[in-house]
C-alpha cells in the first residue's frame, strides 16, 4: 500500500441522504389535512458513515451490488451531492467520465459535442482548442466525428465520452462503469491509457461489475455494502472476497 | 484558500459555459428547420395583424394602434418564451447536473441568453416596423437599451423561481402554461389601463414594466420617476427571490433527476 503518499481524496464519516418524494395526490391531500405534520417528502440514506482516504497516483477500485452506494459516493466526492454529516475533502481537479450519451446532443456533431461536454466539465475555450485534435485521434472516429450524433452506436457514444476525459489529463479519474460498450480494440485501448495515466500519477476511481479488470487495474479496492464500507484493501483480496459472497 | 483569482477563473469559466450553452441553444432551435430564424418574426406578426384587425376595431382609444400594441407585444413575447423555455431547464439537465459538479442556474440562464440574442436580432426588424408605423427615434430610443438589460432580469429572477419549484413539482409547468394566456389580457399589452380600475391594474408587476416600455417606443417621452422606480424595485424583489428560492431548493435539486 502506498502510504507513503499524500492523501488525494478524504471521506470522514460521510452522510448522504435523499429526499424522496411520496407521489400521488394522496400524499398531498394527507400533507394538508395534517397540518404540515405530515411529510411530503422521505427520507432515504444512501451512505451510512464512509472512512475513506484515497491517495495520489494509485488506482482505487469500488465493488458493491447495484444500488449499494457507489455512484452517490463517487457524486458525492466531486461535489456534486452535498453530504448531510462528515466531509470529504479533495485535492485536485476531478473528472468524471460522463455515462453514455449523458450530456451529448442528439442533434449535434460528435466534434461539436466535445466542445459542449468540456464546457460543462469547466474547461477552458484554450484547452479545448489545444486538445481536441487530440480527442479526436484516441476516439478514432475519424471522418464520423462531423456525423450527428443520433446516428452515433453505442460504443461510438462511448468512444467520444472516454477520449474527452482521458486526453484532458485530469488530476483525479474517475470512471464509472463505462468501457462494457466499446469494442474489444477500444476496450484495450483505453485500459491502457488508464494504466498510463496511472504511472504519470493520475488518480483514479474505477467502479466496474468487471472484477478482472479492477484486479488488473487496482491497487486498493473497497467494497460498499448498503452505504457502509464492508471491506476495504488490497484489490485482489476485495475482490475475491466479494465474489464468494456469490458462489 | 479560496481567494479571488480562484473565483475569478471559476466566474470566466461559468460564462464561457453559459455562453457555449446559449449559443448551442440558437443552433438547435434553428437546426432542421427551413425558414430557421424567420419564425420568430412570423409568430408576432400573426398576433400582430389579428390584433390590429380584430381588435383595433373594437379599441378605438388608442391613436396608432398597431404601434401600441408593438411595442408592448415583443417584450410580452418575449418574457413568455423565456419563462416558458427556463421551466424545465434544470429538469431537463439532470443527466448532466448528476455527472459534473457546475451550478445548476446555468441551464436556465442560458436559456435566457439564447432568447434574448434571440430578442434582440428580431429587434432590428421590428423596430423598422415601427418606423413604418410612424414612431420617430429620438435620444430618448436609447432607454430600450438599459430596459431591455432591466426586464431581461426580472425575467430571469421571476422565471427562476419557478424553475426551482418546478423541479420537484411538474405542476408549476402545467400551472404556468395554462395561466399565462389569463395573464397576457391582464395586463395591458393590447389596450390601454382603463382610467377606474388603474389602482388595481398596478398590482400587476407586468402592468409597470409595459407603461415603461410605451413611455420610451410609443409616447416617446422621458418616463416618469414612478415608470422608472416602480420597474427597478420589482426586478429587485424578483431577483431576490428567484435566487432566495433557487438557492433554499438547490441541495435537494440532485434527489429529483
Amino acid at each position: 500500500m502506498k502510504m507513503d503518499k499524500a492523501p488525494v481524496i478524504i471521506t470522514k464519516d460521510l452522510e448522504v441522504s435523499f429526499l424522496v418524494q411520496k407521489h400521488g395526490l394522496n400524499s398531498i391531500k394527507q400533507y394538508f389535512f395534517s397540518f404540515g405534520g405530515q411529510k411530503l417528502f422521505e427520507k432515504k440514506n444512501v451512505l451510512r458513515g464512509i472512512n475513506l482516504e484515497i491517495y495520489q497516483g494509485e488506482c482505487f477500485g469500488l465493488l458493491g451490488k447495484n444500488g449499494s452506494g457507489k455512484s452517490t459516493l463517487l457524486r458525492t466526492m466531486a461535489g456534486i451531492i452535498k453530504p448531510d454529516k462528515g466531509h470529504v475533502e479533495i485535492r485536485g481537479r476531478i473528472a468524471p467520465l460522463l455515462a453514455l450519451g449523458v450530456g451529448l446532443e442528439p442533434e449535434m456533431s460528435g466534434i461539436e459535442n466535445i466542445k459542449l461536454c468540456s464546457a460543462y466539465m469547466g474547461i477552458s475555450k484554450k484547452e479545448i482548442k489545444e486538445s481536441i485534435q487530440k480527442i479526436i485521434e484516441f476516439s478514432e472516429l475519424g471522418n464520423d466525428i462531423h456525423m450527428q450524433v443520433k446516428r452515433y452506436s453505442s460504443g461510438m457514444m462511448a468512444r467520444l465520452a472516454f477520449s474527452m476525459v482521458v486526453t484532458l489529463d485530469p488530476e483525479i479519474l474517475v470512471v464509472d462503469e463505462a468501457l462494457a460498450v466499446g469494442d474489444l480494440g477500444f476496450q484495450n485501448k483505453c485500459l491502457n491509457r488508464i494504466l498510463e495515466l496511472k504511472n504519470r500519477g493520475t488518480t483514479i476511481l474505477y467502479v466496474s461489475h468487471n472484477n478482472d479488470e479492477i484486479k488488473k487495474l487496482c491497487n486498493r479496492a473497497a467494497w460498499i455494502e448498503e452505504g457502509k464500507v464492508k471491506m476495504i484493501g488490497q484489490a485482489q483480496h476485495v475482490v475475491d472476497a466479494y465474489v464468494k459472497q456469490f458462489c | 484558500m479560496k481567494n479571488v483569482a480562484y473565483y475569478k477563473s471559476r466566474i470566466k469559466t461559468y460564462y464561457e459555459t453559459v455562453m457555449i450553452v446559449a449559443l448551442k441553444n440558437l443552433k438547435l432551435r434553428y437546426r432542421n428547420s427551413a425558414l430557421g430564424f424567420l419564425w420568430t418574426l412570423i409568430n408576432p406578426l400573426f398576433m400582430l395583424s389579428i390584433f390590429v384587425f380584430v381588435f383595433g376595431k373594437i379599441v378605438n382609444n388608442i391613436e396608432n394602434y398597431p404601434l401600441y400594441v408593438l411595442s408592448g407585444l415583443i417584450f410580452w413575447n418575449f418574457f413568455v418564451s423565456s419563462s416558458n423555455q427556463m421551466i424545465n431547464k434544470i429538469l431537463e439537465s439532470g443527466g448532466i447536473l448528476k455527472s459534473v459538479n457546475i451550478p445548476p442556474v446555468i441551464f436556465p440562464l442560458s436559456a435566457l441568453i439564447s432568447n434574448l440574442i434571440n430578442f434582440l436580432i428580431t429587434f432590428v426588424p421590428f423596430f423598422a416596423l415601427m418606423i413604418f408605423f410612424g414612431y420617430r427615434p429620438s435620444w430618448i430610443t436609447l432607454l430600450i437599451i438599459p430596459y431591455i438589460a432591466l426586464f431581461s432580469m426580472f425575467t430571469f429572477g421571476f422565471s427562476m423561481i419557478l424553475t426551482s419549484m418546478n423541479v420537484f413539482f411538474r405542476d408549476i409547468e402545467m400551472f404556468w402554461t395554462s395561466i399565462t394566456p389569463a395573464l397576457f389580457y391582464a395586463t395591458p399589452v393590447v389596450y390601454m389601463v382603463p382610467a377606474d380600475i388603474k389602482n388595481y391594474m398596478l398590482l400587476n408587476p407586468f402592468t409597470h414594466f409595459m407603461e415603461l416600455a410605451r413611455d420610451i417606443l410609443y409616447w416617446d417621452r422621458i418616463p416618469t420617476l414612478g415608470h422608472v422606480v416602480y420597474p427597478i424595485l420589482i426586478t429587485a424583489v424578483a431577483l431576490f427571490a428567484g435566487l432566495s428560492v433557487y438557492n433554499i431548493l438547490r441541495k435537494g435539486f440532485i434527489s429529483q433527476f
